[in-house]
């Protein structure tokens, strides 16, 4: 399946497929529906009148026409009381913690200032300032609310004694509160012995491994200091953690494309074979990046439909962005957000820093606590910056400028780290990664309408 | 954008379009598919995740996306 043509008539977008299928979204209400091929023709003339005239056409329309074009826009304005908001609340859900600030690896793209340090290498981190500032938050959360922490790096595992004491810090923390706590590590999976693999399984742990592509792909561009490939310590590492699978929270393939690697098809295919339950996909935005954000559009639209084709909506799943989108869609939940940075995610340094993203460690700008660069005699290094925390209070959709994008509440608003990267400021968006995530987000839903109309 | 004070006499021309005379737009059911792994049912990352993807709550975006999407 291909979608051949858009069209657009306020909140409505529509697609043509290869398959001759005729399929609208509306935007606003977050429906989905199959058109007939006169309404099809009645919005591509209204979509080519507005672009033309700046306002839709309602005359020299045949008069069949007409009853599609009353129903088109009685569908516009429509409101659907069924479609909710989601918004995020402003409350430390998501911990992410630096245990370790270097790393055994040096990937080509890393974005943790290069060689995982974040300019500032620890390989101690200080954990008492970090218990200091997970006390300050934790404090926050009421009675009921999950807390995700994530181990995070520099590769976390070169630090298992400081993972392990964090773990059972914040295990007291929360103890009879009625929290409930999901531990999470990223790492690329060169250290997992059986010892770490047992350590890993005993805090049903939710485990992502980074791994982009094949071997002959893979080491290309993720080497050991020395220069060597790291994929088959990868997969040894994986294989120790297949013994302990079913005491782990979960197992995802994380897998970063860029300049250096579009094809998002073949890893996929590589990745598949393993027993990840999730697959991420994700594009590391640089410079320039424009032509090879466009191939890696391509190919996660053609990893879609194969991941569709050979195993249905569950296959396509795995690969989480489609599990998002198709979450959004059942629930029609218009997404205010692209992410919970600032409101729901906070990171915390080594030293105790934290910092609204992760990709935003190390960055004294960007610091949102006192911390013990700051502090003085009156004022408490886990006090926060408020001004600083009022920048990531607006609904991201309204603070990126994200206007009548027809994806928007799929979407979210956009990431503020590519932003930044490709445009200088977190709010100002990045054309490619909007044309990237519309493309994406358009196949999503020519497959969910797919999916759900073989439910009826 | 629509004002909402103009949508409750065009949302009962609507609902009268929708029960008697809609023939273009087939509207689709939207409701929850085949799930993935029921182990994820409270820890499926919420579309957005990269590497230092985040958490993951079952209604709601809470981490912070990696170096793209």
């Amino acid at each position: 399946m291909a979608i051949e043509r858009f069209a657009r008539f306020d909140n409505i977008l529509a697609m043509e497929t290869d398959a001759g299928k005729h399929i609208a979204f509306h935007a606003r209400n977050m429906q989905v529906a199959e058109i007939s091929m006169s309404a099809w023709r009645t919005l591509l003339a209204e979509s080519a009148a507005t672009a033309s005239h700046g306002m839709p056409l309602n005359f020299d329309l045949a008069p069949e026409q007409s009853e599609e074009l009353a129903e088109l826009r009685l569908w516009n304005q429509e409101i659907d009381l069924g479609a909710t908001d989601s918004d995020v609340a402003i409350l430390p859900r998501s911990i992410l913690v630096n245990i370790a600030q270097i790393c055994n690896l040096k990937c080509d793209y890393c974005a943790a200032g290069g060689d995982g340090t974040f300019g500032e290498a620890m390989k101690n981190v200080e954990l008492e300032k970090i218990y200091e500032q997970i006390r300050a938050l934790v404090n926050d959360l009421p009675s009921g609310e999950s807390l995700n922490l994530t181990f995070f790096g520099g590769e976390p595992l070169t630090a298992p004694e400081a993972l392990r004491s964090l773990a059972r810090f914040v295990t007291l923390q929360t103890a009879g509160r009625g929290l409930r706590v999901n531990f999470r590590i990223v790492t690329n999976g060169t250290l997992i012995t059986p010892a770490i693999a047992e350590l890993l399984a005993s805090l049903r742990m939710h485990v992502s491994i980074s791994i982009d592509a094949p071997p002959e792909i893979n080491d290309r561009t993720r080497k050991t200091a020395s220069g060597r490939g790291s994929t088959a310590m990868t997969l040894k590492g994986l294989g120790e953690l297949m013994k302990v699978r079913s005491r782990l929270g979960s197992l995802t393939a994380g897998a970063v494309f860029g300049k250096h690697h579009t094809g998002v098809l073949e890893t996929y295919r590589f990745l598949r074979e393993f027993d990840f339950d999730m697959i991420k996909v994700d594009f590391a935005a640089e410079d320039c990046d424009e032509d090879d954000s466009r191939a890696y559009a391509r190919e996660l639209a053609m990893t879609a439909d194969f991941a569709y084709a050979s195993g249905g909506e569950k296959e396509l799943r795995k690969i989480h962005l489609f599990a998002g989108y198709f979450n959004a869609l059942d629930e029609q939940r218009r997404l205010n957000n692209h992410c919970g940075a600032g409101k729901s995610h906070f990171t915390i340094d080594g030293k105790g820093r934290m910092a609204a993203c992760q990709w935003f460690i190390g960055r004294p700008n960007d610091q949102l606590n006192q911390g013990i660069d700051r502090a003085g005699e009156a004022m408490e290094p886990t006090a926060l910056i408020e001004e600083r925390m009022a920048l990531y209070s607006r609904r991201q959709v309204d603070s990126h400028d994200c206007g009548s994008c027809w994806a928007r509440h799929l979407c979210g608003g956009g990431c503020m780290y590519v932003n930044e990267v490709k445009t200088g400021s977190k709010q100002k968006k990045d054309k490619a990664f909007c044309d990237r995530t519309r493309n994406t987000i358009a196949k999503a839903i020519e497959i969910y309408a797919e999916t759900r109309k073989h439910e009826q | 954008m629509l004002k909402l004070e103009n949508m409750s006499s065009e949302l009962s021309d609507e609902s009268e379009l929708k029960e008697h005379d809609v023939k273009h737009i087939k509207k689709i059911k939207q409701a929850a598919g085949a799930k993935g792994p029921a182990k994820l049912a409270s820890a499926q990352p919420d579309g957005r995740t990269g590497p230092g993807c985040v958490p993951v709550m079952p209604s709601e975006p809470i981490g912070p996306c990696l170096p793209g999407n």
